[in-house]
């Protein structure tokens, strides 16, 4: 007979019952249960390449965080020891806490210890990367969002403020934080010393956020004031009282500080910062438009464009936002 | 002596570099190489990860396959294709001969590690990864364990057919890897009982760890340079043990 | 002028090769000695098993004999340096597969101590020599038996060495490769060269050895130079004549022990050392005209069966 024939029929044949075996695997896969063996036990098998048993057993998780189980404690505990295996074989594998956090405080927010789970996890991830300035804010957001731990949240965000890679969002967070704990010379104190260091758009980032965090204070001040005197403020001076700002941050709350009419208190500084900021962002969003479009956006294809004040008109032109007198 | 010795260990490279049997060991990781972009789309965020980590896998596995399929078996072929009846019966003592094997299948090895090295390197190049200081010691590890897994691969093969030693390497590189992993995990409280056992593993089982850099590629941590030279110490000096034994294992054999 | 110098010397050699777990211990040479001396061809002969691998492995230092010694130009053949000045071929000889013939003489060459001019100069003129030049640059892998024989020849060369060890040289070699090999070790010994020579084609020692030592079971049967050994004495004569009277035809005929006529011409064998001649006399005595008158001498082959017939029956008898 024709060894090729063979070899075809073969094939063909194979190919035909692996469809009712497959099905089979599918019936057998139906209690959806996955077996990982003690984390110790994988960190000695793996032997040198743990890194990519690491990943290997990630991709094999993934999919299956996002996929309903018919027994929800079967998933959780396939999750929970393959995150536990994962981090002792890569204690550095950042994006694991991340979705491992992530998954353990949304889409599995129900099940019973989801947030401590998630705390313990991020712990984990600190022991192993105490520098990582991420895996602090995660932590930190878990206590406030999960825990509404304030005093928890501002002891890890202060610990991160220090090291390299913290971000403004959180550290702007982390002053909002302080300056409703009344502690306003620290969230001030903060971003002058952002402001004195770094790249010059770090530098703008903070100065952006000193004025931010000086308004927020502001207006908690202001807001105390009417409560206590019955009538809104009217002038800086009116702030000038060490029991609505610290006293030490009251020179820096007082510069700059003018009233609306409405007797909320604004800067015209952060007014134009945030201005600027706007601009930036929207010049840089706009060049990714001609990157992918080949033309400039027009003005009204810009997503949330602030009201631009009385008189004024924003005009974009060859990649410039500017705000111009209005027609 | 040296002549000779280099005599012999030009002909082993180019011997073995001729031998589709490496072309087929490269394919292998080069092909793993490649096959780490397309984890890389699974990972969703990790591309570069899984690329580095795989290719750099890839890269050690090749190192342990070449000492398997042509270190472990190259006495034992010498003998059994009675290429060793020419060889030593010139002015070439034994000892000089293992030797120069040795450095001849290092050479090799090394050749076939640094070209594989190259296109990973392109290759992380190409997904964004950056080529620093991480990259350069995990491929300076698995070339230093290179030396020591080709000695031991030698001994074997002074000691047992072809087969058996390729097998006893591959237990060897297992165990070499899994050693301090054993240690660390008695220093909790688990397995007490195994204690001074996995610590006396530890000692004289070559810890291969020693020279293993593959993590710091992608964890970002700072490459100890020291740790790496003192490791890169540590397998010479097992090269040596494993090498004298192999020589005196070969001295004694009758052909 | 004194007896030329030694160059190999084997003393009492014994070799027993023990069992790795289980089994007898086999024996495989059982106190051989012999020597060879410089300028010799000398042959090493023995059947299948007799012991001549064993003592070549002993000789080039591949193996260490239980007992006994065996030097080469004065120095212990365990010693690497003593065989600086050996060239070996052993039988059936192995190559690198991944080498050219330029490249495999270049290793060997070097290995024996030849600088790399040296070996550079001589490789296309040794691969002439063994006609192999053009597969000079060709991967020994695809290379005939034949073809690997010539190289093995060459590689035993490349040295120059004042001493061949030859192990079966003509084997697996066409008619006209047997002839260049023969060529090239009368060669060798012209100029001067040791050459010792392992073979099982009697005729091919006969024809290139001045002496043989003969050994069986593992013990030396023969020692001596190969006119020594075989009975000057012609056994027998073959005659052949033509216009041979009727009635010499038939005494002839009477006393033969193969008679051919082919019209007027006959051949004839008679045996002994006398008949021949006398026939030959007769003949022309006769007014016949004789065409030719070989005679029959013993070749080694039939030597060597009668040598080794006896000495087998004797071990066994001594076995028992």
């Amino acid at each position: 007979m024709d060894a090729r024939l063979i070899v075809v029929a073969g094939i063909a044949a194979a190919a035909w019952m692996q469809g009712p075996a497959g099905a089979h695997n599918e019936e057998r896969r139906r209690n959806d249960f996955r077996y990982t063996p003690d984390p110790a036990v994988v960190l000695v098998a793996a032997g040198a390449h743990k890194s990519t048993a690491a990943d290997l057993l990630w991709l094999r998780t993934l999919p299956d965080m996002s996929k309903e189980f018919a027994d929800p404690v079967l998933k959780a505990r396939w999750i929970d020891n393959s995150l536990e295996s994962i981090t002792d074989l890569e204690p550095s594998f950042m994006t694991v806490y991340d979705f491992g956090q992530a998954y353990l405080t949304y889409l599995d927010r129900r099940a019973k210890g989801a947030a401590d789970r998630a705390i313990a996890l991020l712990e984990k991830g600190i022991r192993a990367n105490p520098d990582s300035s991420g895996l602090h804010v995660r932590l930190a957001m878990i206590h406030f969002l999960e825990k509404h731990d304030r005093a928890k949240t501002i002891e890890i965000l202060g610990r991160a403020s220090v090291m390299p890679g913290f971000d403004s969002l959180s550290a702007n967070m982390l002053t909002t934080l302080m300056a409703k704990q009344r502690d306003d010379a620290f969230a001030l104190r903060y971003w002058v010393d952002r402001m004195e260091e770094g790249t010059p758009e770090m530098r703008r980032v903070a100065t952006l956020h000193f004025w931010r965090t000086k308004n927020e204070i502001a207006r908690r001040a202001a807001r105390e004031f009417k409560q206590a005197t019955g009538h809104a403020a009217s002038a800086a001076s009116d702030l000038n009282d060490p029991k609505l700002l610290q006293p030490e941050a009251i020179p820096a709350i007082l510069d700059g500080l003018e009233f609306a009419p409405d007797g909320m208190p604004r800067y015209p500084k952060l007014f134009d910062l945030e201005i600027a900021d706007f601009a930036q962002s929207a010049e840089a969003w706009a060049r990714t438009f001609h990157d992918s479009e080949g033309r400039w956006p027009k003005l009204d294809e810009f997503e949330s464009l602030p009201a631009a004040p009385a008189g004024k008109a924003w005009r974009f032109s060859d990649g410039k936002m500017t705000l111009v007198e209005a027609k | 002596m040296r002549d000779r010795i280099a005599v012999v260990a030009k002909a082993t490279f180019l011997e073995a570099v001729r031998d589709r049997v490496l072309l087929v060991s490269a394919a292998f990781a080069l092909g793993l190489m490649l096959f780490s972009r397309v984890l890389g789309w699974l990972s969703l965020e990790d591309t570069l990860k899984m690329v580095q980590d795989f290719s750099l896998s890839g890269l050690q596995v090749l190192g342990l396959l070449l000492a398997m399929l042509i270190g472990a078996q190259s006495l034992a072929r010498e003998v059994e294709r009675r290429t060793i009846y020419t060889v030593l019966s010139r002015d070439c003592t034994r000892t000089e001969f293992v030797i120069g094997k040795y450095v001849g299948l290092v050479a090799v090895a090394w050749a076939v590690l640094l070209v594989c090295g190259a296109f990973q390197c392109i290759w992380v190049v190409i997904w964004g990864g950056s080529i620093g200081g991480a990259i350069a010691a995990a491929i300076l590890g698995v070339l230093c364990e290179t030396l020591a897994l080709m000695s031991v691969a030698l001994l074997l093969g002074a000691l047992a057919n072809p087969s058996i030693a390729s097998v006893g390497t591959l237990c060897f590189y297992f165990a070499g890897h899994a050693t301090e992993a054993l240690r660390d995990l008695t220093q909790g409280d688990r397995g007490q009982d195994m204690k001074g056992v996995f610590q006396i593993i530890y000692r004289i089982v070559p810890n291969l760890e020693n020279v293993n850099f593959i993590n710091h590629t992608t964890s970002g941590r700072p490459v100890d340079w020291t740790h790496l030279g003192f490791g890169a110490a540590t397998m010479v000096v097992w090269a040596v043990v494993f090498l004298a034994g192999a020589a005196a294992l070969f001295r004694r054999r009758q052909f | 002028m004194g007896a030329p110098p030694t160059v190999v010397e084997v003393n009492d050699l014994h070799k027993t090769f023990r069992p790795e777990v289980f089994g007898k211990p086999v024996t495989a040479l059982r106190g051989v000695s012999f020597s060879v001396r410089e300028g010799e061809c000398f042959g090493y002969l023995g059947q299948n098993g007799a012991g001549k691998t064993t003592t070549l492995k002993v000789l080039t230092g591949l193996m260490t004999p239980t007992k006994g010694t065996a030097s080469l130009l004065g120095k212990p053949s365990g010693d690497a340096h003593a065989r600086r000045d050996l060239g070996y071929l052993p039988e059936n000889p192995y190559f690198y597969e991944h080498l050219t013939p330029v490249e495999a003489l270049e290793f060997y060459g070097r290995l024996s101590g030849v600088s790399p001019a040296d070996v550079r100069a001589r490789t296309p003129r040794l691969l002439e020599r063994v006609q192999i030049q053009d597969v000079a640059d060709r991967r020994i892998r695809g290379f005939s038996k034949g073809m690997r024989q010539r190289l093995g020849l060459a590689a035993a060369l490349v040295a120059e060495p004042p001493l061949l060890l030859l192990d079966e040289p003509l084997s697996g070699l066409d008619p006209h490769g047997r002839h260049l090999v023969k060529e090239i070790v009368l060669e060798e010994r012209k100029a001067g060269r040791t050459v010792f020579m392992c073979s099982h084609v009697l005729s091919d020692v006969e024809e290139l050895c001045d002496r043989v030592v003969v050994l069986h079971g593992g013990v030396v049967v023969k020692d001596g130079a190969i006119h020594d050994l075989l009975d000057s004495e012609p056994k027998s004569f073959e005659l052949t004549a033509d216009r041979v009277p009727a009635e010499l035809r038939a005494r002839i005929q009477a006393a033969s022990t193969h008679y051919r006529e082919s019209g007027d011409k006959i051949t004839a064998h008679v045996r002994g050392s006398i008949l021949g001649p006398e026939f030959a006399a007769a003949v022309q005595g006769a007014g016949g005209r004789v065409l030719s008158l070989v005679p029959e001498r013993e070749t080694l082959e039939t030597w060597f069966v009668r040598v080794t017939g006896t000495a087998g029956s004797a071990r066994m008898g001594s076995d028992s």
